[in-house]
């Protein structure tokens, strides 16, 4: 789990461009959308969908469960182990 | 300033290849969108049959090799051309081209110089076609291209550096931009319902549409002569795909364009919404027609009947809007059935008679942009 | 009378800004820009996910509305941002381009989303909060054919007080951006420096 946690961190950080960040400044728990979280938007999710998609063939057809998955990495990364 | 006024219009989508017989199709009620796959995935798309494009092209016995939008927009331009007679010689009249995409659908032979992928170069061609004395002027502003490039031309006719504008909108559906919108998620798998409480999402469409602008009353000829009486575009300064959540940007349009118009919401009588069947686009745009004091106003879009076709948009959906104004007409909002947009709009359900004789027009678009234009009926 | 009050350009290494010159060592776009972009100590994370036309136009405008003071001026809605973009958004047309052809079908709605030419213009809005008249062509240059006349139109008829204007082009490796700021001023304000709005000026600070 940790380890899909962190290669995660690193994918997210390069696929959504956040050039001036390193995985230690990503809480694993936080939220990632909203104001208390990285503050992502609704491209980002998108392109967090697609990560899931490309990187650990995942496909998300319903949003409205996409946006539970994708409420934080730790959630993401529970998905993705539940669903390997 | 002096006054603009607008007609020889022509269009060209799916639901037909003249202004019209589009009107007839939107007016009964026709929808041109089907389902189809790509990739896998369900979309829905309202697609001219190629084959009715290279009829009406050869039947102009035109050999000029041309790629399948510049043929739309040839015979769309050739078409208002012919009927309002104005010189393209003179140098006192301008060619003004709007589109997001271009040919860019030859972006495979980009290096071949026939592909015209640059915007400027398909206008040249295009231009040099009617022998223009003007370099063509394009605008490529996301879905509000088409209402830009009827503003500009107006103000410049306005202000008397010309006289007469074709002001000439297209895009086509290619692989390109189908598959960039599936990957935003915003295409619906059933045909798009602007406003409803089920709308899933956009539909894609293609077309052409042009309007001759013009200081002369004489060159319009037929009344009743409809004026392009004022118009804005703002900036929601919010996000570069979603639109403001307040509204505020398009009302600020709104608000500029009636003003310039020196109208009152009390005087508008129906409005085409751009209303794309998307939940953001529709809800904000509910919000700004209400900050507007516009919810009252028999409302319609047509993009449930032919999708929507992005830089043709604005002028295509312009030409209609300003024949219901001509004819005393509204159009229904095809795909609409219960309200599905927090502030809730007079959607007009069926077609018919309207005491219609000033229309608000409005498009918003990628990048936070939003256009309004008012037409209204002149010596009204 | 209407006058450029501040310019600003990056072309081919080369930043002037409004008449300060300075030379970069010539590196690649991707290392330059994000060179005057630190140096400039802007702080604007979504800097990284914009496109290299937008991230051009970005930087530039920064460089232009640095210390202009212009919402000191004027309300947010009458600033307008009138833009030309030569080669549209090409440049990243061709990456959306090869996302769904080259092998695996794979596209990306954040590079998608830049496949319009009026993007830049978006986050220069975005940035600084204007919500006036904003209008991209894609034409040779911002000195074509019916620009400026537009753009005096809009003054004219009062829909904009100050207005951001310029071309900004990004195709193949060659990039150029050259913007200024143009405003509204009383005749009585203005002194023997003032830069009047007009080709021939244009031409002299910029080309």
């Amino acid at each position: 789990m940790e380890e899909i946690i962190a290669k995660l961190k690193s994918e997210i950080i390069a696929q959504l461009h956040f050039e001036d960040m390193s995985p230690d400044d990503i809480d694993a728990d936080a939220p990632l959308f909203g104001p208390d979280g990285l503050g992502l938007d609704s491209i980002d999710a998108l392109e967090l969908i697609l990560i899931l998609e490309k990187n650990y063939g995942l496909k998300i057809a319903d949003m409205e469960k996409g946006k539970q998955i994708l409420a934080s990495v730790k959630s993401m990364a529970e998905y993705i182990t539940a669903n390997k | 300033m002096r006054k603009v006024y607008a007609g020889h219009s022509s269009v060209i989508t799916a639901l037909g290849f003249s202004a019209d017989e589009n009107y007839s199709a939107l007016f009964r009620g026709d929808c041109a969108i089907t389902n189809e796959v790509f990739h896998d995935l369900p979309a829905t798309t309202a697609r001219i049959r190629n084959g009715l494009i290279d009829d009406a092209y050869a039947a102009r016995g035109v050999s000029r090799n041309a790629t399948r939008l510049e043929k739309l927009f040839m015979l769309s331009i050739a078409d208002s051309l012919e009927r309002s007679k104005i010189n393209t010689k003179s140098g006192r009249t301008a060619l003004v081209i709007s589109t997001t995409k271009g040919n860019v659908g030859e972006l495979s032979r980009r290096d071949d110089p026939e592909s015209r992928v640059k915007l400027q170069d398909m206008a040249d061609f295009i231009g040099r076609s009617f022998s223009f004395a003007r370099k063509p002027w394009v605008i490529s502003n996301a879905c509000i291209s088409g209402l830009s490039a009827i503003a500009c031309a107006k103000e410049l006719i306005a202000s008397g550096m010309i006289d007469h504008a074709v002001v000439s909108g297209g895009d086509v559906i290619t692989d390109f931009v189908l598959s960039g919108f599936l990957s935003f998620r915003a295409i619906s798998d059933l045909p798009c319902a602007p406003f409803d409480a089920d709308r899933k999402g956009l539909s894609l469409g293609e077309g052409c549409a042009s309007i001759v602008l013009t200081s002369d009353r004489a060159v319009i000829g037929n009344e009743p002569l409809i004026e392009v009486a004022g118009c804005a575009t703002s900036n929601d300064a919010n996000h570069i795909s979603g639109p403001s959540r307040d509204g505020s940007g398009l009302y600020l349009a709104v608000k500029k364009a009636m003003e310039g118009a020196d109208v009152s919401s009390r005087d508008i009588t129906s409005v085409s919404a751009h209303g794309t069947g998307t939940a953001y686009n529709d809800e904000m745009e509910s919000k700004a027609f209400t900050l507007a004091s516009l919810q009252d106003v028999p409302l319609y879009s047509l993009k449930g009947s032919i999708g929507h076709t992005l830089g043709a948009a604005g002028v295509i959906e312009s030409v209609i809007a300003v024949e219901t104004v001509r004819r005393k007409e509204i159009i229904a909002s095809k795909g609409y059935v219960k309200c599905g947009v927090p502030m809730p709009l007079n959607v007009c359900v069926s077609s018919g008679a309207l005491a219609n004789n000033v229309c608000l027009k409005t498009a918003s678009g990628f990048g936070g942009c939003n256009a309004a234009i008012v037409f209204a009926e002149a010596d009204r | 009378m209407r006058i450029i009050s501040r310019y600003a350009s990056i072309t081919r290494g080369v930043c002037n800004d409004n008449g300060v010159k300075t030379e970069s060592a010539g590196d690649d776009f991707p290392s330059f820009i994000r060179e005057i972009y630190s140096l400039r100590n802007i702080s604007y994370p979504k800097f990284y996910k914009m496109d290299d036309l937008s991230k051009l136009a970005f930087v530039t405008s920064e460089m232009l509305l640095d210390g202009a003071g212009i919402h000191d001026r004027y309300a947010n809605n009458d600033i307008g941002v009138i833009l030309a973009a030569p080669h549209s958004s090409l440049d990243t047309d061709c990456a959306h381009h090869a996302s769904i052809t080259d092998g695996k079908y794979a596209p990306s709605p954040a590079v998608f989303v830049y496949t319009l030419a009026n993007i830049m213009a978006g986050e220069i809005c975005i940035r600084n909060g204007f919500t006036g008249e904003n209008t991209v062509f894609a034409a040779d240059s911002f000195l074509d054919d019916g620009i400026i006349p537009y753009v005096d139109a809009l003054f004219d008829s009062k829909r904009i007080r100050a207005c951001v204007c310029g071309e900004v082009d990004f195709f193949d490796k060659e990039y150029s951006a050259r913007l200024f700021l143009v405003e509204e001023r009383a005749d009585d304000t203005q002194d023997v420096d003032s830069i009047e709005f007009n080709t021939d000026m244009i031409k002299k600070i910029l080309y």
